[in-house]
């Protein structure tokens, strides 16, 4: 499954900022999924437990939030949403009718933050 | 209670791999090896593809397969009947291969003084998307049955691909394909992408492919 692969990558990522933070303990972690990704923050919570087990983030809590799908159109320069304005599978510039575009945010996995418990 | 301290991080769970992945062309620069990753849905052709580019450049071009599809071991023993040396990776059912495990099959595969290593990568077109494998450069073929809109439904991996092949053209009125269209939607997706129709089963169309591909490899190992 393709969501253990990430989740793997999170507690690397999640290890490496813990350690140049000088935190032991990871009690909370915030992750931003793009839309646009083949990341399914349903089946990132399923293999969450697995994944941290024995890691620096065992026992905790998964925050996902999601980052809507926006495009640029190529043509007339306006942002707007991805999902919202597909039209027989590809997204059409709701401004101008145009069907290039580029991506500007929803392609993203990224840790945002994490909460550390200090003693 | 305790007290939760925030910290930011703003880091993308990518960062790591794109690491690897640069430090694996580095070293692959160095030992003159030239490793092309290339991704389809499962039956697309990935196989049969291989082993018409394997008969046209074996000659010229010292080529390993590194096997990483699910269920491929049938296909290791195909790519072995031509004569080049293959592996069969093993990715306990992951769904794509990233960098760290590329370089560990090149390693164990003992490719420094192979040409071309090809990677028949993990039937599916979404997670080897979003690894990079730290291959030279990418590959994927789209074949006719799958319909000339595929490019729609799979945006980033046409995006990331830096040649795409129509497959199976000898079946294309069977299946009402529009070869313009999907074009046109490749090159929507990804203006730089190189596009060859060809059939894996005829022949047709494989000197552009075989011409493409020779001419990157001696770019980057010369
Ligand atoms: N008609 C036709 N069939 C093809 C062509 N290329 C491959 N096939 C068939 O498609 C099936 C899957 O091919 P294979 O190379 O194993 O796909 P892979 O799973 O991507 O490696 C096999 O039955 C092939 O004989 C082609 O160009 N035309
Ligand atoms: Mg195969
Ligand atoms: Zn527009």
């Amino acid at each position: 499954m393709h969501e253990m692969g990430v989740v793997l990558n999170i507690v690397r990522t999640a290890q490496e900022a813990a350690k140049a933070n000088h935190v032991a303990k990871i009690g909370r972690l915030t992750l931003q999924v793009g839309e646009l990704t083949g990341v399914i923050p349903k089946y990132v919570h399923a293999c969450w437990p697995a994944a941290i087990e024995h890691t620096i983030l065992e026992g905790a809590n998964l925050v996902i939030e999601e980052i809507e799908g926006i495009a640029t159109c190529k043509d007339c320069g306006c942002d707007y949403s991805v999902l919202e304005n597909m039209n027989a599978d590809q997204p059409v510039c709701p401004t101008c009718g145009s069907k290039q575009w580029k991506v500007k945010t929803g392609r993203e996995v990224m840790i945002k933050d994490i909460g550390v418990i200090d003693d | 209670m305790d007290k939760i301290r925030v910290i930011d991080i703003k880091r993308s769970i990518f960062d790591n791999n794109d690491k690897d992945a640069e430090k694996l062309r580095e070293q692959l620069k160095q030992e003159k090896t030239f490793l092309l990753n290339l991704m389809s849905s499962p039956g697309s052709g990935k196989t049969t593809t291989l082993m018409r580019t394997i008969e046209m450049l074996k000659e010229e071009i010292k080529i390993g397969v590194m096997e990483a599809d699910i269920d491929s071991s049938v296909d290791a023993e195909k790519i072995a009947t031509t004569g080049v040396k293959s592996i069969q990776l093993h990715t306990g059912g992951m769904c794509h291969l990233d960098a760290d495990m590329t370089r560990q099959g090149l390693t164990e595969f003992g490719t420094q003084d192979m040409d071309l290593v090809v990677l028949e990568n993990v039937g599916n077109l979404v997670c080897p998307a979003e690894f990079d494998t730290g291959a030279v450069k990418n590959a994927m073929i789209l074949s006719v049955p799958e319909g000339d809109d595929k490019p729609l439904k799979y945006p980033l991996m046409f995006s990331i691909c830096d040649a795409v092949l129509i497959n199976k053209i000898d079946v294309m009125s069977v299946f009402d394909f529009d070869l313009e269209a999907a074009k046109e939607r490749i090159k929507a997706l990804n203006p730089k992408a190189e596009i060859f129709p060809v059939s894996a089963r005829t022949g047709e169309g494989f000197e552009a492919w075989a011409d493409w591909l020779r001419k990157n490899v001696t770019a980057w190992n010369e």
